[in-house]
């Protein structure tokens, strides 16, 4: 009698769950998922523009065939978009964690501080970077900017020099300084993120730390961060999407095929073949990430 | 009851203090002079004048301060209409997707049912495709109206055809942010699943236990303490709205939104002021100002909201 009722109630919170998500349901099914069918369709057959619309002949594998034996530029270019977007990861997390940790303490000009950060979630590859490259004759970016005429504003160089390191070590150092400073281009979104996780913690947790007479250090380390585990979780995700799926030099290539060449065919094909290699990398590190680490701290 | 250190300490905690502040400062005024270049940038050439510009004494600030590049910013991009063209189109779909994108991750943040490991699937996929992969077949849809064909079967069977056209009106916008599915919908729901899961089940036990039904919890017992996330939602959904060109583009013919316009904003100086080519110094101060203008709402709004990221901490009302 007892296991009956209780299989009702599941079974009424599960019709319960699929009304919440129907209407999201169609939606893909309508605006998503026969799009996407379609550019499967226009993958694997040979597509021609014709008065009428799109005129498709199957034609099977041919063109990933052409794309991974023949196209030279799309393997070179394919470990590059990947090993880049891996290295970039753990920095992009590590410095939007401890700037969401900064902009959430209190002092003065806070407001203006979050004003400035909020710049890169706001113009970060949007048309006012379009319009920059324009007025600058391309000279300036986001990625290749600012940071070495900062660093040589503070005399870094001079700096490095007079501490008689060794060449390598300073050529490491200041490579590393200012992939890091033009890294906080990319960190807008992920602050952000931080900033309103770091909002959902308890403020109890933080008082008992306290009376139990916990360091800054120890309280960032046992309470921050291991309450952060979804968010760090939300950031990996997001991070990976933008570092691979947006603007990376295979994506663009691939989508001039499509919107500038008129290639419907291979552009699908090279699309489809890279989003299912980084399907695969996004797979593998939430899992690692969920399993070594979220497991722990939950 | 307030835990107080004793006095031995304070001389150490002074200094700890002072420096902790000072650190701070340094960071966060490094990382603000990489992020405040191109903002600098855009005020001064802004500001100078086409004698200026050519100057080459001039570096940032100008000799006088010349507005006409507001002006002619102003005019070339017909601000106050594409302005309600953004507002119309794009900022509406924004706060369409910010409330239904949470009524549907709730949904696939708290319920277990069958075939919701493919629907997280078939989320990613939406949150990783680009746009430009799938505009195609989607215009070629909003150019007949039609759902999964049903109604391409309907005309064919009675010959009425209720296949609407609704390119160039704002509904190719509203539509799909109905359903979860428009720009950006899938991360937008991503970031709410996330939130969602982290929030204590006691209060929804609790409601439930009073009696409350699923959707009476999610409107007066989850919405409520999710304040900051849905602000954040907000934030995210209306700022990539605000920046959307590429399917604005695709979409609409005329009344076009800002983005579009500040995107194509060289070629449609040259329209707007006949004898001025698109390297001329006053074409690139009036992009510039045209970049200001572009930037000076979102950024106004986000100073204004961005109080009650922190007024809300405690909103999320239960101990231990």
């Amino acid at each position: 009698m007892k296991a009956k009722k209780s299989k009702g109630v599941e079974t009424l919170r599960r019709r319960y769950g699929m009304a919440f998500v129907a209407p999201w349901v169609f939606g893909v099914v309508v605006f998503v998922l026969v799009p996407l069918l379609s550019t499967i369709w226009y993958s694997v057959s040979s597509v021609k523009l014709t008065e009428n619309g799109l005129e498709t002949t199957f034609i099977g594998f041919q063109h990933y065939k052409t794309i991974l034996f023949e196209n030279s530029y799309f393997l070179k270019t394919l470990p590059g978009s990947l090993t880049g977007g891996l290295t970039k990861l753990p920095i992009i997390v590590a410095l939007s964690l401890i700037l969401a940790v900064i902009l959430n303490q209190k002092f003065r000009g806070r407001t203006m501080a979050r004003a400035v950060f909020f710049l890169p979630v706001l113009i970060a590859s949007s048309v006012v970077m379009t319009c920059m490259a324009y007025a600058t004759d391309g000279e300036w970016s986001p990625t290749a900017g600012t940071a070495n005429t900062y660093m040589d504003a503070i005399n870094f160089n001079a700096i490095l020099q007079n501490l008689n390191l060794p060449t390598d070590i300073q050529e490491l150092l200041t490579g590393y300084l200012s992939t890091t400073f033009n890294l906080i281009w990319s960190c807008g979104v992920q602050t952000l993120l931080f900033v309103s996780g770091l909002q959902t913690i308890p403020s109890q947790l933080y008082e008992v730390s306290r009376v139990e007479g916990a360091s800054a250090w120890e309280t960032f380390w046992f309470v921050t961060v291991p309450m952060m585990g979804r968010i760090i979780q939300l950031v990996l995700f997001y991070t990976m999407i933008e570092t691979f799926a947006k603007n990376t030099s295979i994506v663009n290539y691939a989508l001039g095929y499509i919107s500038d060449k008129l290639v419907y065919d291979e552009g699908s094909a090279m699309l489809w073949f890279y989003f299912m290699v980084v399907g695969v990398i996004l797979g593998t590190v939430l899992f690692l990430y969920n399993r070594l680490i979220l497991r722990r701290w939950e | 009851m307030q835990f107080k250190r004793p006095d031995l300490y304070k001389g150490a905690d002074f200094a700890r203090r002072w420096s902790v502040s000072i650190m701070r400062a340094i960071f966060l005024i490094s990382f603000s002079y990489i992020l405040l270049y191109p903002v600098f940038y855009m005020f001064s050439y802004a500001l100078q004048s086409p004698a200026d510009m050519r100057d080459p004494t001039v570096e940032w600030v100008p000799k006088e301060w010349f507005f006409e590049n507001f002006s002619t910013a102003f005019g070339t991009m017909d601000y106050w209409a594409s302005l309600k063209n953004t507002l119309s189109m794009e900022i509406v779909s924004a706060f369409l997707q910010t409330i239904f994108c949470a009524v549907y991750a709730y949904g696939l943040a708290r319920f277990e049912f069958r075939f919701k490991n493919v629907l997280m699937f078939f989320l990613v996929l939406t949150i990783l495709l680009p746009d430009v992969m799938l505009v195609l077949p989607r215009l070629m849809n909003f150019k007949q109206l039609d759902f999964l064909g049903l109604l391409g079967l309907f005309n064919n069977l009675t010959g009425i055809d209720l296949r609407i056209n609704i390119v160039d009106t704002p509904w190719t916008f509203y539509l799909p942010s109905l359903f979860g599915v428009g720009l950006q919908g899938g991360l937008l729901m991503y970031i709410y699943i996330q939130f969602f899961k982290g929030l204590p089940r006691e209060l929804e036990d609790a409601a439930a236990i009073d009696g409350a039904g699923p959707f009476k919890t999610f409107l007066r017992i989850i919405v409520p303490s999710s304040g900051v996330v849905i602000l954040t939602v907000a934030v995210f959904a209306v700022v990539w709205h605000w920046n959307d060109y590429y399917l604005a583009m695709m979409y609409t013919s005329a009344n076009r939104p800002l983005a579009v316009i500040l995107q194509d904003f060289s070629s449609y100086i040259v329209r707007y002021v006949t004898e001025i080519s698109t390297r001329d110094p006053r074409a690139i101060s009036a992009a510039m100002a045209a970049c200001l203008l572009f930037i000076a709402p979102p950024t106004i709004g986000y100073i204004i909201v961005q109080r009650k990221f922190i007024e809300s901490i405690d909103r999320v009302g239960i101990v231990g």
